[in-house]
């Protein structure tokens, strides 16, 4: 698969809001695996000791979807107003 | 067997002949109990011996997750941890957060811990593959170093509920703490965990559960999110998490001091640790698994005494109660140093709060004298707080005897100073009666699991609502028509004591459920909406009423358990100066007296209203056993 450019991915990702609570990741998972496992979600959320977020990924397996962005309460994930209606 | 919603298993691990066995969900038994306390009630009933010593091999840890957890609806990440407490000796229940969603991840419904290990351990339990460690390298460390080496080894994509010092001594006062910041509250817990030489569980699941209906799960979970995002409180509890509550809890007489004889003066209260001294401290939210609220947080001291200490906490507002106005301390910084140092012992901070004040007061009076204390006058300081939680946990002198709470202190100082405290069972009520008492306060003296009422909490936890209020409540939580009109009768034209019945039934649905009963939450669901979410999740189908009757199945069966122990009519109680002193609140006298205010109560009278809850519930009212026709209507005839 030829490899995507990241500046068209519709999501934003701001780590320094992200709080952990890996709601995307559990959403992730439902829509794209059609289970609650988010450890097998494509994106990933790293918090150390259980408190900062050091890490967010979107693996390579990620549609793209905008799925995740929806139900980020913190802001930490935003669709790009061009792709918000497709995301809906 | 496909399940769907449950995980379908239930792990089973003997601690002492270091056997692990996995038992398929009984869906019958899934259907009667539903999850969470619901599946731990059973679970322990059926695997605990009568009268066996809390702190033996004897005792049974049952971990259940809510049935809803490990879902994507709001606020669905509870764990029930229940076992026979080591502080109270009847049912030690507790609902943390986390954990439960990775539990079922990993494929598990429950968890059911016997025997004890015979050397430190902790248990690792990582999808199919269970496995019992050496905790050598960790025994000794508090729970946030353990917590971090278990991190730093297995991965931050664990959860963990890990015991500290205090635990490992056995101190009665202990607790577990879950992720380092949820606690596994109260009676005991950590000790239970430490007669059992375990140290830690750490849980991951990659298993992942598939629910009966996918679509109307979702379309039902994006409606309740926005109709949070409607809350109009939501800003100011996102932000100041149970700090919200501060300022009421001061003036309803849950803020105390000098062993509950007053409430701490209010200006006071609010200028050192009230919003904006939170908001001097408070760092980053630290959600629970796919919840937007994010009450819990960290702390973080930027400047003055303690500073740079970082510490997480989950219900901030407890720690300004515990130690902020009960020991008069001087600014945030001390409450969240007291704060930290309990986290990391793995203490009770309710415990030593109380039971601390407890012995200043008696000092106080000439009652207890230094010799008792080592010598140590106590004072109400940040350092006496620190000097004695060191000593608890270390058993070292005076300190063994705070280690072991209330019970400690009635053995080694004698039976008559019991007469002083403020306690159930050996344990901290969270409401004084004498402030307000709705169903919250009564659900403190009646409630299966000594005075901590988590169970209770409803409308009533503030004074003076409105009769139309609570009537909307009674309907909102579920209650039948003929138990409204019974509820709102007699004398003031409202009964706490009949209502506390259908508060804890809807408390318990929560719980079964697996839901927080944070206020943002729990104004998100009503019974209906949790049938239709539990048969879209499981696939099984209960409607409102079965849910109730669960609920009731649930608390009967726990009352069962403590009868079993022991316990009777008498062990329902208030504390006895509670019918003799008032309250000192906000300088006023605050005497026991009905909701509303409108008289004086005395023990014939609370009487009453034992009766009136023991008749609500189907229980003898001479002796509080549930009656016969009860436990058959419950289907628990053969108990």
């Amino acid at each position: 698969m030829a490899r995507r450019k990241e500046a068209e991915c519709p999501i934003l990702v701001y780590p320094g809001k992200c709080t952990g609570c890996r709601t995307c990741q559990v959403r992730c998972s439902i829509r794209q695996i059609e289970e609650f496992n988010p450890m097998k979600s494509y994106i990933i959320i790293r918090r150390e000791h259980g408190i900062r977020t050091t890490h967010i990924e979107l693996t390579d397996d990620c549609t793209w979807c905008g799925y995740c962005a929806r139900f980020c309460a913190y802001g930490a994930l935003e669709l790009k107003k061009s792709a918000k209606k497709e995301a809906m | 067997m496909q399940t769907f919603g449950y995980a379908g298993q239930i792990l089973f691990i003997d601690l002492s002949d270091r056997k692990i066995r996995r038992e398929p969900l009984d869906l019958d038994m899934a259907k009667q109990f539903v999850g969470g306390i619901g599946m731990s009630s059973r679970l322990l009933y059926d695997n605990i011996e009568p009268r066996t010593d809390p702190l033996s091999p004897s005792n049974t840890l049952v971990i259940s997750a809510g049935a809803l957890s490990g879902t994507v609806l709001i606020g669905a990440n509870k764990t029930d941890w229940s076992s026979k407490s080591p502080l109270t000796h009847l049912v030690q229940t507790a609902l943390s957060s986390g954990f439960a969603s990775h539990l079922k991840w990993a494929g598990y419904d429950a968890v059911v811990v016997t025997g004890r290990a015979n050397r430190p351990s902790y248990v690792t339990i990582f999808d199919e593959k269970v496995e019992i460690n050496d905790a050598g390298d960790i025994w000794g460390k508090d729970t946030y170093q353990a917590t971090n080496e278990l991190w730093e080894k297995y991965g931050d994509n664990c959860t963990i509920a890990c015991i500290g010092p205090a635990g490992e001594k056995l101190a009665k006062i202990s607790m577990a703490y879950v992720d380092r910041i949820s606690t596994v509250g109260r009676e005991g817990s950590g000790a239970m965990f430490g007669s059992k030489n375990l140290k830690a569980l750490v849980v991951r699941g990659t298993r992942g559960i598939k629910v009966a209906n996918t679509e109307a799960l979702l379309v039902k979970a994006d409606e309740l999110y926005k109709k949070y995002l409607q809350d109009p409180l939501l800003k100011e509890w996102m932000s100041l998490g149970t700090t919200i509550a501060l300022e009421n809890y001061g003036q309803i007489g849950n803020v105390v001091w000098k062993n509950w004889r007053e409430s701490y003066p209010l200006d006071k209260h609010i200028s050192r640790f009230g919003v904006q001294a939170f908001l001097s401290v408070r760092d980053i939210a630290i959600p629970c698994v796919g919840c937007p609220l994010g009450c819990k947080i960290l702390y973080k001291i930027r400047e003055g005494e303690f500073s740079g200490i970082e510490t997480p906490q989950s219900c901030n507002v407890g720690a300004a109660i515990s130690y902020g106005s009960r020991f008069d301390l001087q600014n945030y910084n001390q409450v969240i140093k007291c704060h930290d140092t309990a986290n990391r012992y793995g203490l009770d901070s309710i415990e030593v709060g109380s039971t601390l004040d407890f012995v200043i007061d008696l000092q106080e009076q000439g009652i207890v004298t230094k010799e008792i204390t080592d010598g140590m006058e106590l004072k109400r300081d940040v350092n006496t707080i620190l000097f004695w939680m060191d000593k608890i946990v270390k058993r070292e002198g005076f300190g063994d005897i705070l280690a072991d709470g209330y019970p400690g202190l009635f053995k080694a100082l004698g039976k008559e100073i019991e007469k002083y405290a403020i306690h159930r069972r050996g344990s901290s009520p969270d409401f004084d009666a004498r402030g307000v008492f709705g169903s919250e306060a009564f659900g403190g003296a009646v409630g299966i699991k000594g005075p901590h009422c988590q169970l209770a909490l409803g409308l009533t936890v503030l004074p003076g609502r409105r009769l139309e209020g609570l009537k909307k409540y009674a309907q909102t939580i579920g209650m039948p028509q003929e138990a409204i009109d019974r509820v709102f009768s007699g004398q003031s034209g409202f009964n706490a004591a009949r209502l506390c019945k259908y508060v804890e039934a809807w408390n318990t649905v929560l719980n079964m459920m697996g839901i927080c009963n944070r206020p943002p939450l729990v104004r998100l669901y009503d019974l209906p909406l949790l049938a239709e979410l539990y048969m879209a999740t499981t696939g099984v189908g209960l409607n409102p009423e079965e849910l109730l009757i669960a609920a009731d199945r649930t608390i009967t069966l726990l009352k069962m358990f403590n009868i079993r122990e022991g316990a009777n009519r008498n062990d329902d109680n208030l504390p006895e100066r509670y019918f003799t002193e008032p309250l000192l609140l906000l300088g006023k006298e605050s005497w026991l007296s009905d909701y509303y205010k409108t008289r004086r109560l005395s023990k014939e009278d609370f009487g009453q209203m034992l009766n009136d809850y023991y008749e609500e519930r189907g229980w003898d009212t001479k002796t509080g056993v549930p009656t016969k026709e009860t436990l058959m209507a419950l289907g628990l005839e053969k108990t």
